[in-house]
């Protein structure tokens, strides 16, 4: 019985930390599902997004208002990436790799040449910061509060896919962008949109881990890597997957770190390795022609 | 290696924190070479003074949330938390502590903190007590004149003022050219002939106590500073309340030259330029 109650904190904390891999596996599995970009820009963008919001505070903006703005801005300059990563589309797929790779590096170099190489820190507002007691354990108010802020991410983007027709066209261009396009759909300008919603979710998820993890030019590592491990668990392309993929994530990285804590960072590699040497499409993802 | 190891300073604060803290220790260590070193030096001091280490908890670099580890140190409820965190691992560690106010609730120690670490983070983000080698304001000859030199030298950058770092380098550097002015040469071996057991005054070297380099380890014995957030800042950059310092001798590791094997001058490659 004892074991259970000092596990059941662990488990709490392990989906919390699950939702939010989610957040940042979000933008990086809508621009993969579309648009079969494998964007290695997302943790740069992640980062971004972190800064402009630092900067928007700086300016007297709210913490609200920042949280806002900074994905508008960050959106913004991933469509001006969209436009770069044109000329690739229909190529071989390594052309797009490169090119977002090479982004990655041009806007953590930005990022130091604009705010420099020192830690920041994204203040949050007072009601979200400090400590609250639960089960007789301190736990970080923010960290609630960042958790709920996924679940919102998630419920909006699931219903703007689901229940708006211009979340049905994303769809359909990831089903059969050729379908889409011969229904007179303009691709071209779907593209542009799901990319700078994509990069805007970046943001969001920088914003939100920013005060958990800091502020620093490199922190984009630190997402990247998960998001892309996180899409593959839960089935390219698969909303529910990632989601679902995030949290199991969450949780095995969260009681690896409270019992076995040497491999609380390995355990999500093993994961992953355990379920795709059983389910080589992830979680959630289609079965190819050669499986049918 | 100019540098204070994890030894000296684990040697500077365990007596100290036992007797104020408490007897039971749980230590948070950055797996890799550094952090185990360090944790094995506390581990020691600790059990040899009649401490418990009740845990161990091994932290992988680049961990970025410490949740799990700051859930499990409250039910564990260790009396000191003695961490070998370093780099970006330490700046998370601390923001997530800070966060979840267990900086008030437990004795925290991190043997050693470097100045670019923590600077520009603010006051609040620093907790417990660590340890350095040096401070910009220590009161000390020749220490203003530095810190005005450096500002002078350096216009603009991020760090207003030297931390131990850039403090490290510049006497490192210091003592490796006055070894090549002295050999008349730039020949390994020579300058490294000069180096050993080398004797640094503390005037010098702006420390409280004269400094030496160790001729079986090759490292530099020093001064040991033991430091806390300073509550009463003289200005925004003063962030460190120094509480003591300790000379060298007191904190030597002693175990070192037992385990050092230096290589030998006759197998070392010589070159000239």
């Amino acid at each position: 019985m004892d074991f259970l109650l000092n596990l059941l904190p662990h488990l709490l904390n392990g989906v919390s930390l699950g939702l939010l891999f989610a957040l940042i596996a979000l933008g990086f599995m809508l621009i993969v599902g579309v648009m079969e970009v494998i964007n290695l820009a997302h943790g740069s963008l992640f980062a971004l997004g972190a800064y402009v919001a630092i900067t928007l505070m700086g300016w007297k903006v709210s913490y609200a208002m920042a949280f806002l703005l900074a994905p508008l801005l960050v959106g913004a300059f991933g469509m001006l990436l969209e436009l770069c990563l044109r000329r690739t589309y229909g190529k071989d797929p390594l052309y797009g790799l490169l090119l977002t790779f090479g982004a990655a590096l041009v806007i953590e170099e930005l990022i130091r040449l604009v705010w420099g190489s020192n830690e920041k820190q994204l203040v949050v507002p007072e009601q979200l910061s400090g400590a609250m007691l639960v089960g007789g354990l301190l736990y970080a108010k923010y960290r609630v509060f960042a958790s709920v802020a996924a679940i919102g991410m998630i419920l909006l983007l699931w219903l703007f896919l689901e229940k708006t027709p211009y979340g049905a066209m994303i769809k359909a261009g990831a089903h059969d962008s050729e379908m889409v396009r011969a229904l007179g759909i303009n691709l071209p300008k779907l593209r542009l949109f799901v990319f700078a919603l994509g990069t805007a979710l970046a943001a969001v998820a920088g914003i939100v881990l920013a005060p958990i993890w800091g502020v620093r030019p490199h922190m984009g590592v630190d997402a990247v890597v998960p998001a892309f491990l996180i899409i593959v668990l839960g089935g390219v392309g698969s909303f529910w997957g990632a989601v679902l993929a995030g949290i199991m994530v969450g949780i095995v990285v969260g009681l690896t770190g409270a019992y076995a804590s040497e491999w609380s960072l390995l355990s999500m590699y093993l994961l992953l390795i355990a379920l795709v040497t059983f389910r080589a499409r992830g979680l959630f993802g289609k079965k190819t022609a050669l499986e049918n | 290696m100019w540098d204070g190891n994890g030894t000296n300073f684990a040697h500077a604060i365990v007596k100290n924190a036992m007797r104020a803290s408490g007897r039971n220790w749980l230590l948070l260590t950055n797996d890799y070479v550094w952090g185990h070193n360090t944790s094995k030096a506390t581990r020691a001091l600790v059990e040899a003074n009649g401490g418990k280490i009740v845990d161990e908890l091994m932290v992988p670099q680049n961990t970025r949330d410490f949740t799990s580890y700051l859930l499990k140190i409250q039910q564990m409820k260790p009396n000191v938390i003695a961490a070998a965190v370093g780099g970006d691992d330490i700046k998370a560690l601390r923001q997530q502590v800070v966060q979840t106010k267990l900086d008030k609730s437990f004795a925290w120690i991190n043997n050693q903190q470097d100045w670019p670490d923590v600077y520009g983070l603010g006051p609040d983000a620093i907790f417990g007590v660590f340890g350095t080698s040096w401070y910009y304001r220590l009161d000390l000859p020749g220490v203003k004149e530095f810190v005005a030199k450096y500002q002078k030298t350096y216009p603009g950058v991020q760090i207003k003022v030297p931390g131990n770092v850039f403090y490290n380098g510049y006497v490192a550097t210091r003592e490796l050219l006055r070894c090549v002015e002295e050999a008349g040469t730039t020949n390994n071996l020579a300058v490294i002939r000069k180096l050993e057991g080398r004797k640094m005054s503390a005037a010098d070297r702006m420390q409280h106590h004269d400094a030496w380099i160790d001729p079986a380890t090759h490292q530099c014995q020093q001064t040991i500073y033991m430091a806390s957030y300073n509550d009463k800042p003289a200005e925004p950059d003063d962030i460190f309340r120094i509480l003591s310092q300790v000379p060298p001798q007191d904190v030597a590791d002693a175990d070192a030259p037992k385990n050092c094997k230096l290589e030998s001058y006759a197998a070392t490659p010589s070159y000239e330029q």
